[in-house]
């Protein structure tokens, strides 16, 4: 459910960001085109198409996410200020603003107007624009003959500096585990020494062996290592990993993974 | 004792946002509207957890992570990138700064409280 002030707020923002905008490209018009008024003008657009996605204003978001890209272009210095790119970018500013008045009045826009514009602004990124790389993480599939049965999963990961250093916790993942079913947990304490100075604080010398019973199968188990669909967690290279291995009924299926 | 998210972003709507939803799951949450704001704070919030734009002004979101990452204090905050990019270029930039993890606007929100939680022990 929208909140309607928080909405309020998002117009009465937006109002603030078209002046900001405005007169980011008067500025660029009067020959002041530094990287610091380009950033302002690409982070007014980028902070209405942020904020409108969240109230799922599509065509807010659609067009201000082709200028926003133009403007990145622009800032990246793959773009030239010139009259063309001007003209384009202020018309840009205009339909930017006609779509938030109809995005507050909660009417279709004027596509007449708006589609124009759009063409304009994508003419500036031709073919060349490459397509952004989803981050994905793929684990191996196991095949398994016959209909789903239960079966007990051990679950081993050693995370090392890089997972400590950002932020994460093997507790938290051994209880996320442990809301899955009945575990065992053992940690493998063979990577210690008995010289205790020489352990670096911020180093990782642990192996945790979990075993997780009564699992239909392991999409929950990467769920856990994995995050949800809007959440990645980060996976270490290949150098650095913390390699996580886990096995079904005595297959094994190796995940390489943040943990 | 609830977990204290620390939200930095330069859009107040995107702050009243995160405020309302996290508050509503029980978090306290201080804001920053600025990646400035945002190690200002951090210094003194001891947040168990930040959220943090990319595109801001003065200070942009890798630099608020490589100053937390390099600080004297709370180094190991859980630190999530909120963005409407997913590129993989921008996400591997964000790893070797030293985020944890990577939230696309517009977010859901049963999502992000179930994301905080786990890397809060919530």
């Amino acid at each position: 459910m929208i909140d309607s002030a928080i909405l309020e707020a998002f117009f009465e923002e937006c109002e603030d960001l078209l002046v900001a905008l405005s007169d980011g490209l008067a500025d660029m018009r009067d020959g002041n085109a530094d990287s610091e008024t380009v950033n302002a003008v690409f982070r007014s657009v980028h902070s209405i198409k942020g904020a409108a996605g969240a109230f799922n204003l599509d065509e807010l978001v659609g067009f201000a996410h082709t200028f926003e890209t133009v403007l990145d272009e622009l800032r990246a210095n793959r773009l030239s200020t010139d009259d063309t790119l001007l003209r384009v970018l202020q018309r840009a500013g205009d339909i930017l603003a006609d779509l938030v008045d109809a995005a507050r009045d909660q009417v279709p826009a004027d596509r007449a107007q708006v589609d124009p514009a759009l063409s304009e602004l994508q003419s500036f990124l031709g073919t060349s624009v490459a397509e952004e790389e989803e981050f994905v993480f793929e684990a191996l599939t196991l095949s398994m003959d016959g209909p789903e049965r239960l079966g007990s999963y051990l679950i081993q990961f050693q995370p090392g500096r890089a997972f400590y250093a950002t932020g994460n916790d093997p507790a938290l993942l051994i209880s996320a585990l442990q809301d899955l079913g009945p575990v065992q947990v053992h940690a493998e304490t063979s990577g210690l020494t008995d010289d205790l100075t020489s352990l670096q604080w911020d180093e990782g010398y642990l192996t945790w062996k979990v075993e997780l019973a009564d699992q239909k199968n392991d999409l929950a188990i990467r769920d856990v290592f994995q995050g949800t669909s809007i959440f990645d967690l980060f996976r270490n290279d290949e150098a650095s990993a913390s390699a996580c291995s886990v096995y079904w009924n005595g297959l094994a299926a190796r995940f390489l993974c943040q943990a | 004792m609830s977990a204290h998210i620390l939200a930095i972003d330069d859009s107040r709507t995107i702050r009243a946002l995160l405020t309302s939803t996290l508050e509503a799951a029980g978090f306290a949450v201080t804001t920053a509207v600025d990646g400035v704001d945002g190690v200002e704070k951090f210094q003194s919030a001891n947040a168990d957890l930040v959220i943090t734009d990319v595109n801001m002004p003065n200070k942009d979101g890798f630099g608020v992570i490589n100053d937390i990452r390099s600080g004297a204090v709370n180094r190991a905050v859980p630190v999530l990138v909120l963005t409407t990019e997913s590129g993989a270029a921008l996400k591997n930039r964000a790893r070797q700064a030293g985020a944890t993890g990577w939230i696309v606007k517009p977010f859901d929100d049963d999502a992000l409280v179930s994301v905080i939680k786990r890397l809060t022990g919530a």
